[in-house]
């Protein structure tokens, strides 16, 4: 790939040379004036246009609000923003003109970062949320996907785990893909697929989250689903700002999982096996003693899971130079044992005026991350699954002072304490991002953007399990990856208005990004010295290496033009065109257009004098998007080595087999997606409301099948099928109560997703790979045509067979007290036919309200999320409730089991021998929950106090997070999933780390 | 303007090669196979799955139903359980990772050879290469079709996913076919590589198959004499031949004896994956030193008829916990196979004891049943095959424990009780039963108080009509899920 790049470096050189040649004739046609229009803060105001009265001529300033236009000394120019008072100029003598130009306090003036550049909040004609710092600035957050949630419609944000450090999975507008990458891109400061947890989220200035096929489209082919484009913060003040913020969180285990007690426990176990395999004075002891509470040995709770996060900024802006300079800190205990998660993140944004028209801006941000056992979600052998299903009759220590090992009655080999303490899974993180930009105005209406970036991430995974982990093979492992990411974007816009009507801007964008990876991995298996850790692999008996590289590329072209008519008819058009190394030559191309239309209905005469409606826009949007969410060399026919056998009695010697079918015709999954919306403000600006309804059709989905096993247990990719999405958004923001000392600020936000799949390519129905969780019979999830995305599969409980049911219990072999099932298919017996959908794991609905009270220097913050309609299989109960046949039957539901005196239950009777299945409908419990996500209290100093002090202000604050959440789900929290960042295995439970609840205190102060 | 752009952007377009993928690190299908090396490493990859089915205990499952095996309540056990109790399920989730996996996957890697083999450059070590390929392709059909019945048969590296289950005999007629080719292409030994499968190993290994095909389900009688034919060869003409004590055989340092016929190369110094697991498994209760699994132990009447002798002494473990247990004193309550742990317990937890795919006493037995069948009665040399196997259980050199002049029944039923004790806990009695209907038979003996599992899908006592459903174990759920064209065997359906 080397060679190619040198090829397209002489390509690049051509084609800045060309732009700038033709820069440089524009400029010696044209006599010009510059000048930078601020607000009366001193801000920059890019977008405002300016105009030669009397004449067509015209402007618009950049992103720094600068300008450059031809005009003679007579000439009197108009300068114009929304939301701002217009001004009059003579330009006279001046060749740099500074404007100032004061608020216009009747109209909304936003300028929004769209991607390659930004647009005036009244022109934009796609599907965008914004999002502010301020939006979030009362809720601690210490991963940024959390500033995410339920704040915007159409962005679903699930904490699928709450381990210490663990991004949370962000949906925008459902999953398109069925079983591949459905993250959103991420594009901080124009650097696309930046980390996003190495985001310190004190740096974010604002969020904008690109939804319809108009406004992502510009990402083409990384933009299917959704994109989120980060914009940090840069140095505004004359004066230089310090700021420090400091967060001290006490953290704590959400509930409490009802387990029966030692003594029930062992008398649950005599009557299931009809033998006394605990002693009545053992049941005695247990009695007295408790037997072992595994939650209490595993989590902790207050300040010894103590999650800290300290921020220090200093920005300013001295002559042609504005920063911003940051440090982060964070450590997170976690509140499980042995788990943690630590940040320390630097930040440098500097900008340099070079000249009036050639900007420079440097951004350096490196942060260092180590997260500790935060993994493991779908596994049994994890502690939080492990203490719900261990037997409380096994104690947590040996002996010798040790955690046990194994315990009978308890269905796994490993106790929770020997998972929490025996297994150590360090990943070491630290990633620089360099990005580079220079904003040129070559010409008249011309400017050319360009950014350079490099992102390097090494990342280090040493694990350790020790022989309590590992009875037989305790091991020890170093994965080192190196990670490199190259980009750098060319951006040609042109911007002018004729006739004063007509608006109209293109741009022309040349954009390359590519990935290089090595990755390497030692593991030491039968470690022969525990104490050495990992810190000496040779101490073992045998060792296992590998090692691998991947290279991938995009290369892009991007067309687009917004068109203005009279600010009242709006039009968006683009075209990219992408090129993937990851798809063989007949499939690399893949163009992506979209349009959008904007009719602002307020700026026509009928509605222009409203006093009640400000704003009014309709919006309409199509466009196509695309997913290369495969891995590199994922069409390329391979072959599996290492496979390691004997056959002389003692040399390990390395065979190749066949890695699973090839496909050479993978190409991109493609998003079309219609969405037609209206904004609205109201009352002075005071409330406004947007709405937008979707609808998106994935084709060529790509999908991981699993084949039958007997083709070889391997799994396939391939683009098949088409998956709908459709749904509603509706957000509603505004100001309920503003007098002098109250003001209460509110913000709603409401959305539906439904995804159904409309086709599958040859197959009705698919299993898509990686449904077998542990615990479960491996049904997993079934797609299938027609039907919605989500189901979950199982056998339809009908309680159980009662005494007076003898002859039709005998029909299945059943008996009265055994489990009873649905016949689906008549045929008298249970089999897999009758497995159906038992359970969607899907939202039905999620929604957002955000409120903020402020009473003189107090600020009320209540955050409340919501996800409605969606159940969850609660694997663990199934587990404690007998599908293990005699082990971990922990569940207090034991209690209740049938017996002929108790036959109005569903707990099928302890002594029933009858098989009974996890995947049961009688474990799908409903997941919808309301959750008081934060609420926090924050107090302002004063001013008078601290006037005589260097103390510009200090806030301290109290908060809650986690506090309540209203739900009928019986696991520890609806919100996780064990399926992860999974889009189809969604609902399913099997001992996921919950999120904890959390009480934060809060300081921050400026100087 | 926007002309000179587009030019531009055209021009740097046209200008530039498209993004191709150069793997660095990885090997390609289309041009191995090409050399002996490579055709010798597809080879290698094809044991992998094979050690995999032997060295875990979960290979036994659905050999649990035999009366020489039982496992425990509780714990993680309940796919051992299902087998046992006669309460078999689709969603045995051991059943499809350790039997149809690792039995498919065998198939995958084989037939990657198989299909490619010809590429390579002719010669003797090609041929035999690819033989050993047909051997395990071979071995693995076997096993399914024995265990589960008709099975979906793929024989190349291109497959439809839409194969029907071929009925045993095509299944079987394929297997024949593998089995001849291994015959007729590989050595009579591998030289410092006991693991290969040899000529011998491949006879004894068609010996096997042919004496499953005479009786149930096939009922081919004919192949009894087929069988015969060639544990006969095997038995003059190998060089193999029975260790003198029972317990040398189960001596890691005796791994690759003269006995063993083929081994799996279980190593404990490498691979934990490769290293026999079976102490873990099978090797102690709880109570003894806190280790064991308790996957699977004898049934308590088995090891009751279990002749007494030496064989009996170092086949099961009766005393734990350093003397003060004994086996009915112990949690489980059962006797365990020390036998297949190589005592090394408590030391060695996991350990390099090669267990036996073909064993000479196999070659003895399998003749002396297939010989008695084909001719109508038992003559000299099965009598001698089964008298010689019977003095080593004995311990004895002289003929104080041999049998003579029985009848045909009577000497079937005393190979076949032999061969449960010679055989006891090695995933063999089961099979035995099966092609003999003698299923109910077996289990009539089993204890029905709370020493042993109570059994669920059939009752003890209950005629060999009742167990017919379970001979074949259930298809595993993944598979009906995905082909609900398929029709699921009796015990599931």
């Amino acid at each position: 790939m080397k060679k190619q790049f040198t090829q397209l470096l002489s390509c690049l050189t051509f084609f800045v040379l060309a732009s700038s040649l033709m820069g440089f004739q524009q400029v010696n046609a044209q006599q010009s004036v510059s000048g930078i229009v601020k607000d009366e803060a001193g801000v920059s105001i890019p977008g405002a246009n300016i105009f030669i009265e009397g004449t067509t001529k015209g402007s618009v300033t950049d992103f720094d609000g600068n300008f450059t236009i031809s005009a003679l000394p007579t000439d009197v120019l108009i300068i114009s923003f929304i939301g701002y008072v217009t001004q009059k100029v003579t330009v006279g003598n001046q060749t740099s003109i500074k404007i100032t130009l004061a608020e216009d306090a009747a109209q909304l003036s936003e300028v929004v970062v769209v991607g390659y550049g930004t647009q005036k909040r009244s022109d934009i004609t796609g599907a965008i949320s914004s999002l502010s710092s301020k939006d979030f600035a009362e809720q601690p957050i210490a991963i940024a996907s959390d500033a995410l949630q339920g704040r915007s419609p159409g962005v679903q944000v699930s904490n699928s785990s709450g381990a210490p450090g663990s991004v949370a999975v962000v949906r925008i507008r459902g999953a398109n893909s069925i079983t591949n990458n459905s993250n959103p891109l991420y594009v901080i400061d124009g650097v696309l697929g930046a980390s996003f947890t190495a985001l310190n989220p004190a740096d974010i200035q604002s969020i904008e989250i690109l939804k319809d096929a108009s406004a992502s489209g510009l990402y083409g082919a990384r933009g299917s689903n959704g994109v989120v484009l980060v914009t940090t913060k840069r140095g505004k003040t004359d004066t230089p700002i310090v700021e420090f913020n400091s967060l001290l969180t006490t953290q704590y285990l959400p509930n409490s999982i009802g387990k029966l007690s030692a003594a029930q426990h062992a008398e649950v176990v005599n009557t299931v096996n009809g033998t006394t395999e605990f002693s009545q004075t053992e049941i005695d002891a247990f009695r007295t003693n408790g037997g072992t509470d595994w939650e209490k040995e595993i989590y902790r709770e207050g300040f010894d899971a103590l999650l800290q996060n300290h921020n220090l900024s200093v920005s300013g802006k001295s002559g042609k130079i504005d920063y911003y300079i940051s440090g982060n800190k964070v450590d997170n205990l976690g509140i499980l044992e042995n788990s943690n998660y630590q940040r320390e993140a630097v930040r440098a944004n500097i900008n340099f005026e070079v000249s009036e028209k050639l900007k420079m801006g440097f951004n350096i941000n490196y942060s260092d991350e180590l997260s500790k056992n935060i993994g493991n979600t779908s596994s049994l052998f994890n502690p939080t699954a492990a203490a719900i299903l261990y037997s409380p009759t096994v104690p947590a220590y040996g002996d010798d002072g040790r955690p046990t090992h194994t315990g009978r009655f308890s269905g796994i080999g490993t106790s929770p304490t020997a998972i929490a303490f025996g297994l150590n899974n360090n990943l070491f993180t630290d990633n620089t991002t360099f990005n580079f930009n220079l904003n040129w105005d070559f010409a008249k209406n011309l400017s050319y953007v360009f950014i350079g970036a490099k992102r390097v991430q090494h990342a280090s995974n040493r694990t350790f399990k020790d022989d309590l982990a590992d009875l037989t093979a305790p091991a020890a492992s170093v994965g080192e990856n190196e990670f490199q990411q190259y980009q750098h974007t060319h951006i040609v816009e042109y911007k002018n208005t004729f006739n004063t009507d007509h608006r109209l801007s293109f741009k022309g964008v040349f954009e390359e990004t590519w990935i290089e990876n090595f990755s390497s991995r030692a593991t030491g298996n039968g470690l022969t010295n525990l104490d050495r850790s990992y810190f000496n692999l040779a101490l073992a008996d045998t060792y296992t290496i590998s090692s691998g590289e991947t290279e991938s590329g995009i290369r892009s072209f991007l067309a687009r033009a917004e068109y203005a008519f009279k600010d009242k008819y709006l039009l968006t058009s683009t075209v990219r065109q992408d090129q993937s190394s990851k798809f063989q030559n007949k499939f690399q191309n893949a163009t992506f257009p979209s349009i959008a239309l904007g009719w602002r209905i307020s700026e026509e005469p009928f509605l222009s004098d409203s006093k009640v409606i400000n704003n009014f826009k309709l919006r309409a949007s199509w466009g196509e998007t695309g997913n290369e969410g495969v891995n590199a060399y994922s069409s390329f026919p391979t072959l599996v080595t290492g496979i390691g056998s004997i056959v002389d009695g003692s040399t390990i010697i390395f065979g190749v087999g066949p890695g699973g079918f090839t496909n050479d015709d993978l190409k991109w999954e493609t998003t079309a997606q219609l969405d037609i919306g209206f904004d609205i403000a109201f009352f002075n600006n005071r409330f406004t409301a947007s709405f937008d309804y979707y609808k998106k059709n994935t084709t060529d989905v790509l999908l991981t099948v699993t084949p039958p096993t007997y083709l070889g247990g391997i799994t396939e990719l391939i683009n098949a099928g088409e998956i709908e999405n459709k749904g509603f958004e509706f957000m509603l923001e505004g100001t309920i109560i503003d007098n002098e000392d109250f003001k209460w600020d509110a913000l709603f936000n409401f959305s539906t997703n439904e995804a159904t799949a409309i086709s599958l390519g040859k197959d009705d129905f698919i299993f898509p790979a990686g449904g077998n969780f542990s615990g479960s019979n491996g049904i997993g999830t079934k797609i299938e045509v027609g039907q919605e995305m989500g189901n979950i599969q199982g056998y339809v409980s009908d309680g159980v067979w009662g005494s007076d049911e003898v002859t039709e219990a005998a029909v299945f072999g059943a008996a009265p007290g055994d489990s009873k099932y649905k016949d689906i298919n008549g045929d008298n017996a249970i089999t897999s036919d009758d497995i159906t959908t038992i359970g969607n794991g899907a939202p039905e609905f999620i929604w957002g309200l955000n409120n903020t009270f402020a009473y003189k220097n107090l600020t009320l913050n209540i955050f409340v999320q919501s996800m409605v309609g969606h159940d969850i299989l609660n694997i663990n109960r199934a587990l404690t409730n007998g599908v293990n046949g005699d082990s971990s039957r922990t569940s207090i539901d034991q209690l209740n089991a049938w017996t002929a005196n108790n036959q109005n239950t569903s707990v099928p009777a302890l002594t029933s021998t009858y098989q009974q299945q996890p995947e049961d409908s009688r474990y799908i419990e409903d997941g919808t929950f309301i959750r008081f996500k934060n609420i926090s209290l924050a107090y302002d100093l004063p001013k008078s106090i601290l006037e005589s002090t260097f103390i510009d202000s200090v806030k301290l604050s109290l908060s809650a997070q986690n506090l309540f959440t209203i739900t009928d789900y019986k696991g520890y929290d609806p919100e996780v999933s064990a399926g992860g960042n999974s889009n189809v295995f969604l609902g399913y439970d099997t001992g996921v780390y919950p999120n904890p609840k959390s009480v934060t205190f809060g300081l921050n102060v400026k100087f | 303007m926007k002309k000179y752009l587009l030019i531009i952007i055209l021009s740097s377009a046209f200008g530039c090669t498209t993004l191709e993928e150069e793997p660095k690190g990885l090997l390609t299908p289309s041009s191995f196979y090409e050399n002996q090396t490579d055709l010798d490493a597809g080879v290698t990859a094809i044991y992998r799955p094979y050690m995999d089915f032997f060295l875990n205990a979960q290979g036994s499952i659905p050999t649990l139903g035999g009366d020489d095996v039982t496992t425990r309540l509780g714990s993680n056990k309940e796919d051992y359980r299902e087998f046992d109790r006669f309460q078999t399920t689709a969603g045995n989730g051991w059943l499809l990772q350790h039997g149809w996996g690792h039995l498919y996957r065998t198939v995958f890697f084989a037939n990657a050879v198989i299909s490619n083999y010809t590429k390579t450059p002719e010669g003797t070590a090609r041929e035999q290469a690819a033989a050993q390929a047909f051997f395990l392709r071979g071995w693995a059909y076997f096993q399914l079709v024995r265990t589960w019945g008709p099975v979906p048969l793929v024989i190349s590296d291109v497959t439809t996913g839409e194969e029907p289950r071929s009925p045993e005999s095509e299944v079987y007629e394929q297997v024949i076919t593998d089995l001849e080719f291994a015959i007729s292409n590989l050595p009579p030994n591998w030289t410092g590589e006991p693991g290969r499968p040899s000529a011998w190993a491949a006879k004894l290994m068609l010996a096997k198959v042919y004496l499953t095909t005479a009786g149930w389900p096939l009922k081919n009688t004919a192949n009894y004499a087929k069988a015969a034919e060639l544990a006969k060869d095997v038995i003059d003409n190998s060089g193999h031949s029975l260790m003198p004590t029972f317990r040398d055989l189960w001596l890691v340092e005796n791994d690759n004896n003269i006995e063993s016929v083929l081994a799996v190369q279980a190593d404990n110094g490498g691979d934990w994956g490769l290293s026999n697991r079976m102490p873990l498994s099978v090797g102690a209760p709880d109570d003894d030193s806190g280790n064991g699994w308790d996957d699977y132990f004898a049934e308590i009447a088995f090891f009751n008829e279990f002749p007494e002798g030496p064989r009996k002494d170092d086949t099961f473990k009766t005393s734990f916990a350093e003397g003060t247990l004994t086996w009915e004193q112990t949690i489980q309550g059962n006797p365990y196979y020390s036998k297949l742990t190589g005592y090394s317990l408590p030391q060695n937890w996991q350990n390099s004891l090669n267990p036996y795919v073909l064993r000479f006493a196999d070659a003895l037995l399998m003749y002396a049943e297939a010989q008695n069948k084909a001719d109508g009665g038992p003559n000299a040399a099965a009598y001698e095959a089964l008298n010689e196997v019977r003095r080593r259980a004995a311990g004895v050199n002289d003929n104080s424990v041999d049998v003579s002049g029985l009848s045909s029944d009577e000497f079937h039923n005393t190979v076949i009780a032999e061969a449960g004790w010679e055989f006891a806990g090695e995933w063999h009695r089961w099979y035995n039963l099966v092609r003999n209907e003698m299923v109910a038979e077996a289990t009539a003996k089993r204890i029905t108080d709370d020493r042993e599992l109570p059994l669920v899908g059939v009752s003890v006592g209950d005629p060999e009509s009742a167990f017919q459903k379970f001979y074949y174990a259930p298809i595993p759920l993944n598979e009906m899920l995905l082909r609900p064209d398929w029709q699921q065997n009796p015990c599931c359906n």
